[in-house]
């Protein structure tokens, strides 16, 4: 594998577009290939184990019957799927603003800071989820009682990401800015926040897979719409074909959500490297 | 200044006083008194609001009536807080050893790495909840499935991050164990796994909470026993003040956990560190 140890693995300024991925692609094709190979022989050992012991298709249905319920309640499930990845979006959007700004704020006052922090590590540790009967008594069935549920649940390891990057800033840095007559606005915008995004991208990362576990759990207990509730659905009628053609749509919605937020974050990410 | 501050000030100064003689200094008063008297602060101010506007204590019981219904019930509480506490422990512990077997493959086996890691990465990225109702037809709606389901969850943070541990390892010590010619194995046994105590320890910390997690969403989707079920079961006949008294004593035992990981984590410390 002489092409891992290219110099030109990584993107560096000088190095044409083209020539890197040409150069890289053999390298990228394999470790694409083996996961997948991997993947494919499970699911083959799947297939032939569930025909050769016969074991009953509400255990464990065999990945073609998955495929072919897949596709005769494939409308059923987009259906379904719709409310999810809004409510899902929502509480996330709601999340991130929320975490940012809040914890922009508490980081500028020591004494917010002593009195809130310690408050918001509890609830980081406290098993939220027991809350969710509460929000459907609180707050109803409806969608937003759903995305008001995953904020809560999304919504602090996002803040705690935000002041810990936010504490994070170089203090010298801080200091130059302010000796160069730079007012607090400009020290936030142009030091403070670019050395936080690292930490508030990770933290949004947490929150990502926090605010859909929130949607779906919030599904689960009002059970009206979603995903969740078609999980729970076929769980009662024993139609595992379906709950596991669901969870393998539920992987996808996931993995759609977080590479938006992969996306935005390399946008974010350059900008502010070219400035 | 006003007769006020100076009043304040004749109190405080005996009390600062003492704290100097005790060798406490303010920062650690403030990282204290702080937080509690938030939380004071918060209690007070719910207690009033409610009972001032005779709020209907089913939408939102007064801290007092949370406490009286946690006194008074409190041997239903137990009698269901034990099955989640069993389960959750049961959990995280199979969660634990498995845990570190698989990053222990990943890390010795190049094959291994390449081809599972990515693929248990992606299956990390769905809900785990969701895989809660697929565990209660295989399982039954027993014990059985609410610890297998807290195995599931909190499996995977502790996996990550021992992975993340034991690739972590300086690769002068490596080097240096290859040219003494120690094998992978003593290799992995002697330097690799005590590089990674660290990250395990924190993987074991989000895994605790997790795993509780888990047996709660377990008990709320099929059960007759647990906090879980009997957060269910409040909120079916609308006792607003047992659900939160439950929850109480849910998060108590989610902090005493974690209190126990984190003990755990600094005894561990000490002792290679001394």
């Amino acid at each position: 594998m002489t092409v891992a140890q290219d110099p030109s693995n990584s993107l560096r300024p000088g190095v044409r577009l083209q020539e890197f991925i040409i150069a890289n692609a053999a390298d990228w094709g394999l470790r694409l290939a083996q996961p997948l190979l991997a993947a494919a022989v499970l699911i083959g050992l799947w297939e032939l184990g569930v025909h050769l012991t016969g074991v009953s298709k509400v255990i464990l249905p065999a990945p073609s019957l998955v495929a072919s319920t897949s596709f005769q309640f494939f409308s059923l499930m987009i259906q379904q799927a719709g409310p999810t990845f809004w409510a899902a979006i929502w509480g996330i959007l709601a999340s991130a603003v929320l975490g940012i700004v809040l914890g922009t704020i508490v980081s500028y006052s020591k004494t917010v800071m002593d009195t809130i922090y310690p408050t918001v590590v509890f609830f980081q540790l406290i098993p939220k989820v027991a809350l969710a009967p509460v929000f459907v008594l609180w707050f109803g069935k409806e969608i937003e009682a759903t995305i008001l549920f995953s904020v809560f649940i999304a919504f602090f390891p996002v803040l705690v990401a935000t002041i810990s990057g936010l504490n994070a800033t170089n203090k010298t840095y801080e200091r130059m800015g302010y000796s160069f007559m730079a007012s607090r606005m400009q020290v936030f915008l142009r030091i403070k926040f670019p050395f936080a995004l690292p930490f508030i991208f990770s933290g949004l990362r947490l929150g990502v897979t926090f605010g859909i576990i929130g949607v779906i759990l919030g599904e689960f207990v009002s059970a009206e719409r979603g995903l969740g509730y078609l999980i729970m659905f076929a769980a009662e009628n024993f139609e595992t074909a379906l709950l596991l053609s669901s969870i393998v749509l539920l992987l996808g919605v996931g993995i759609l959500i977080f590479a938006m937020l992969l996306v935005i974050e390399a946008i974010v990410m350059s900008i502010y490297r070219v400035q | 200044m006003t007769d006020a501050t100076l009043g304040v000030r004749k109190v405080w100064q005996p009390v600062q006083s003492r704290l100097d003689m005790a060798g406490i200094d303010m920062s650690t008063v403030r990282a204290f008194a702080y937080p509690t008297l938030f939380a004071a602060g918060l209690l007070i101010l719910w207690e009033f609001l409610v009972t001032y506007f005779d709020y209907p204590a089913v939408i939102l019981p007064a801290p007092s009536l949370v406490w009286a219904a946690l006194i008074d019930r409190f041997d239903l509480i137990w009698f269901h807080t034990v099955p989640t506490m069993r389960d959750s422990i049961a959990g995280f512990l199979i969660a634990m050893v498995l845990g570190v077997g698989f990053a222990a493959a990943i890390t010795i086996n190049k094959y291994v790495r390449d081809s599972l890691y990515p693929l248990l990465v992606t299956v990390q990225l769905v809900p785990k909840v969701a895989w809660t109702p697929l565990f209660i037809v295989w399982a039954g709606i027993g014990w059985e499935s609410r610890m297998s389901i807290a195995t599931f969850i909190a499996f995977f943070p502790i996996l990550i991050s021992m992975v993340a541990g034991l690739q972590s390892t300086d690769k002068s010590l490596v080097r240096l164990c290859t040219s003494l010619r120690a094998s992978s194995w003593q290799t992995f046994w002697m330097v690799r796994l005590p590089a990674s105590i660290p990250y395990f320890f924190a993987g074991c910390k989000i895994a605790i909470t997790l795993a509780v997690i888990g047996v709660i969403v377990a008990e709320f989707i099929s059960s007759s026993e647990g906090l879980g079920f009997l957060i269910l079961l409040g909120a079916s006949n609308f006792e607003t003040d047992l659900i939160l008294a439950s929850i109480t004593v849910l998060c108590l035992m989610g902090l005493a956990f974690y209190g126990v990981v984190q003990a755990a984590d600094v005894y561990t410390n000490r002792w290679m560190f001394r």
